[in-house]
């Protein structure tokens, strides 16, 4: 490479040497970064609510499969199913529908294995049965209660 | 480093590995002063590289911001394991400046039909102008290794890993760039 080249490219780094940016690109940078933070935060949140129903959704489909079928279809019980004498089980540690909350009430086959799952004593009972019940669905389209309306097989 | 223009900067001593690995933890935990450390650290290779790729200081400037605000957004994109957190952000700097260039092209400066002229033996202010001119008028691929051989330093090893490429690419790339430069900058008279 020609000396003045070299020359010139010498006095050219030795000038870069002690470039820097304007000192505003640091302020503006840690303006971005505490906005990303914040917005990480919030992100973070709702990430976890977003697993925390998805691990309620993935429960309630493990311990009552058919409940969430029947309950996505929306079919309630017809109302020509003759009421039974049984009163409803509220389901243990679950908290009663609100008084004015709207319910619906599905009959299905449970398996006895989900209402052992879910805390209700079964007495006599074969596990890897079904039953047929009553089952009260509040407006969440979680199960609050059962009412047994065949005997256990 | 053929131009002998400035020494190579060599390998990054252990403990300074060490310290940017914890400076990085302490910045994907969310510590603004780590930020801040990291963006004092390397804030002046990332400029001046952009400033010679591009040889105007606004420009060089928004590519600087670009490339933090790039990191502060993809905090766990650079792998400690794989190299120096200032290379990787020159590197950055390099396809941002890559992606401007390409959205720029069809717009030349009147400056680029201006005639160049041969350096003078003991170069003052209007060479070190014709210089950076004509570096910014070289195609990206040869301007990138001059600024990184040349201007910056750096070994063909360390150009090789910025501009991904193989080392013998690098080599036959600055000997191109500087035998471009040389028939623009050297044995041409000025213009009266």
């Amino acid at each position: 490479m020609s000396e003045r080249l070299i020359a010139a490219m010498n006095r050219l780094a030795a000038e870069c040497a002690d470039e820097q940016p304007p000192a505003r690109i640091e302020a503006a940078l840690l303006k971005e970064f505490d906005r990303e933070r914040r917005s990480r935060r919030k992100s973070s949140w709702a990430l976890a609510a977003g697993a925390i129903a998805a691990s309620i959704t993935v429960a309630l489909i493990f311990e009552y499969p058919s409940f969430t079928k029947r309950a996505a279809s929306g079919a309630p019980v017809s109302s020509d199913i003759r009421e039974s004498e049984r009163p409803f089980v509220p389901i243990p540690y679950l908290a009663p529908p609100s008084p004015y909350e709207r319910i619906q009430v599905v009959r299905m086959q449970v398996p006895v294995a989900a209402l052992i799952a879910a805390g209700l004593r079964m007495r006599s009972a074969d596990p890897g049965g079904r039953v047929e019940a009553d089952v009260v669905v509040g407006q969440d389209g979680r199960a609050r209660a059962v009412r047994l309306v065949s005997n256990f097989n | 480093m053929a131009a002998g223009a400035i020494e190579p900067t060599g390998r990054m001593p252990e403990f300074e590995r060490v310290r940017d690995r914890n400076l990085l933890r302490r910045f994907h935990a969310g510590d603004r002063d780590a930020f801040t450390e990291i963006y004092r650290a390397n804030q002046r290779a990332v400029f001046r590289f952009a400033l010679l790729m591009t040889a105007d200081e606004s420009k060089a400037a928004e590519v600087t911001q670009d490339v933090f605000v790039w990191l502060i957004r993809n905090p766990a994109s650079f792998d400690p394991s794989r190299g120096e957190l200032g290379a990787f952000l020159v590197g950055v700097a390099r396809k941002l400046l890559k992606k401007r260039f390409s959205e720029e092209q069809r717009w030349v400066s009147l400056d680029e039909s201006a005639p160049y002229c041969s350096l003078s033996a003991d170069p003052g202010v209007e060479d070190l102008v014709r210089l950076r001119r004509a570096i910014a008028a070289l195609p990206e691929r040869y301007r990138a290794v001059v600024v990184l051989c040349d201007l910056e330093g750096k070994t063909y090893e360390e150009a090789a890993a910025t501009v991904e490429c193989r080392i013998g690419t690098v080599r036959s790339r600055l000997h191109r760039a500087r035998a471009l430069l040389a028939r623009k900058l050297v044995g041409r008279e000025c213009p009266a």
